[in-house]
């Protein structure tokens, strides 16, 4: 007999006897786990993100804080970080967790590795909206006499807020897809408890259940993006 | 508007923008393009001033040095007695809310309405909230467009949409007004609306206005004085009338013929002399030239005459162009006649 058969008959046994009322406390800790991830994640890779996607794009050769050394740098740091795997990222960030915040399982492990990653993540989403913004704008506010800082905070960011708002919107699902795999290291979240109440225990009902809600979460983020940008952008 | 032109430190006619060997040379990686080659050039202020020229003529570019978007590569440039050359970039902010400055395609924030817009250099200057929405509303009731404050720049026409780069350009009270392109983007009718209105911000506000064209329309409608660039020099300049009615230079005298026509060349001079076998003359008409008068005679020398081409354009109230004439009768006659023309106007023969 194969693995997989056996794991589909013992589910088919085990899904009759689904004993919830032990389970839903447990179900809400998960959904209370994975939106402090989730959330916590977005406020802070948010605006490291959006600071290092700001550089990435003014210091770009004829932007205002033209600057070869320091876009290069930064892109090649953005460039090295992107490919790891999260599930490796996790783990390998280990020595950094020790020196940092002196835990490397649970719940802030799990976030503190969620922020790194997917800080670049923010950067490049940042960089390519506001790539799109019309330089002649920008020019415009500086015949102003406008500041640096006045042309990226009154000018740059309020012009390219309803594409920014889609891309974040598109990074909650990456961070939620990140938070499942932060059951690794024992930061529990609905992917832990689809892995470890469901498919351990050979539980189909029990994984379904925690997917089902991640895809209503996930929609819901998808949709409050929408209308906001939707807004912003009044169209 | 209760603009303060008694701001303005200087009388008109003195200068504004003086211009000194200055030169801009674009490096990009080994090449070299020099946009802007040795440029003398003076705006009085009060004026407006016009610089006309083909595309890659480098007049963007020398519109750009003036409020400092670009630094030139070398020599000096003052504008209302502040050297822009060679100031910080600090320096340059604070020169810059008192240069003006409109474009091509608008350049409105469309994420802002535009009564923000029209703020937006306001609140850059640091007016308080109270002056900048007063200052807004007189803008906008200046420019016409009081009813669209709340408007976004999307939901305006070209027309409307360059209104409202004025409006923001003059927020500040600026001495200068520096129009790139302005009306390149409109189509005609917008473009004299457009005109019409930067010749009131000169005439009412006193403001001196730079305007960068391609389009001789443009010249001829509002500016007083003219330069005429190619190839990043400045081939010729001087009142509109008289660099436009004695056009000097190959390029002026190619932006002449966009408006009138002129002595007939090459194709256009051989169909013209098959068409009319008689001796053909072109003959310049400048204000007063009494050619009429000369012509009038003719008949008692047994020659007449038919105007078969030509074009009059009035510059700056005064009266320019040329008449191609022709001329039939006895050659002699015709000769007689020719002489005598000259000794009124600027006489040519038409060749194929």
């Amino acid at each position: 007999m194969t693995l997989a058969s056996t794991t589909l008959a013992a589910g088919s046994l085990s899904a009759a006897s689904t004993d919830w009322t032990l389970l839903r406390p447990k179900l809400s800790d998960a959904v209370v786990d994975t939106l402090i991830m989730v959330s916590a994640t977005m406020v802070i890779a948010g605006i490291a993100g959006l600071i290092i996607g700001t550089l990435l794009y003014t210091t770009r050769q004829g932007n205002i804080l033209q600057n070869r050394w320091v876009n290069a740098i930064l892109n090649f740091v953005v460039n090295f970080i992107r490919p790891i795997p999260f599930i490796i990222m996790v783990v390998a960030l280990g020595p950094l967790m020790m020196s940092t915040i002196q835990v490397t399982i649970g719940i802030e492990a799990a976030i503190f590795a969620m922020v790194f990653t997917a800080t670049f993540a923010v950067a490049r989403i940042v960089e390519q909206n506001l790539v799109s913004i019309d330089p002649g704008v920008i020019e415009a506010a500086r015949a102003m006499g406008a500041s640096k800082t006045k042309i990226m905070f009154s000018v740059m960011l309020p012009e390219a807020l309803g594409p920014l708002i889609l891309g974040y919107t598109f990074l909650v699902i990456g961070v939620v897809d990140m938070s499942a795999m932060a059951g690794y290291i024992g930061a529990g979240g609905l992917g832990d408890f689809a892995l470890q109440e469901g498919y351990r225990r050979f539980n189909w009902e029990v994984t379904w259940v925690a997917v089902l809600i991640i895809i209503v979460l996930v929609q819901f983020v998808q949709l409050l993006g929408n209308v906001l940008a939707r807004k912003v952008m009044r169209r | 508007m209760s603009e303060n032109t008694s701001e303005t430190t200087g009388a008109p006619g003195e200068e504004m923008v003086v211009l000194s060997d200055v030169s801009k040379v674009f490096r990009t990686g080994k090449t070299e393009v020099t946009a802007v080659d040795s440029v003398d050039l003076t705006v009085n202020r009060g004026e407006i001033f016009a610089i006309i020229g083909y595309s890659g003529a480098g007049k963007s570019t020398l519109v750009r040095l003036i409020n400092g978007l670009e630094p030139t590569t070398s020599g000096t440039l003052t504008v209302d007695g502040r050297t822009i050359s060679g100031a910080s970039e600090s320096e340059l902010r604070k020169v810059r809310t008192d240069i003006g400055m409109i474009f091509q395609q608008f350049n409105l924030m469309n994420s802002k309405t535009v009564a923000a817009n029209v703020a937006f250099p306001l609140g850059v200057a640091g007016w308080s909230r109270e002056r900048r929405s007063a200052r807004v509303k007189e803008l906008l009731e200046f420019v016409g467009l009081e009813s669209k404050a709340k408007s976004y720049p999307d939901q305006l026409s070209g027309g409307q949409k360059q209104r409202v780069g004025i409006a923001r350009a003059l927020a500040t009270e600026p001495h200068l007004l520096l129009a790139d392109e302005s009306t390149s983007a409109l189509d005609p009718e917008t473009t004299e609306e457009v005109l019409r209105l930067l010749k009131r911000v000169n005439q009412e506000l006193g403001i001196t206005v730079v305007v960068i064209t391609h389009e001789m329309d443009v010249v001829s409608t509002i500016a007083d004085r003219v330069a005429v660039m190619e190839k990043g020099r400045v081939v010729e300049q001087g009142p509109v009338y008289d660099v436009f009615s004695n056009p000097r230079t190959e390029p002026a005298r190619r932006f002449v013929s966009t408006a009138v026509k002129t002595l007939p060349t090459g194709d256009a001079a051989a169909k013209l002399k098959r068409r009319h076998p008689g001796y053909l003359v072109n003959v310049e008409i400048k204000d007063q030239t009494p050619v009429g008068s000369v012509l009038a005679h003719i008949g008692q020398r047994g020659v007449s005459f038919n105007i078969v081409q030509g074009g009059l354009e009035t510059l700056q109230g005064r009266t320019y162009g040329t008449l191609t004439l022709e001329l039939t009768g006895e050659i002699t006659a015709i000769d007689a006649v020719v002489e005598q023309l000259k000794t009124v106007t600027t006489v040519k023969e038409v060749r194929a």
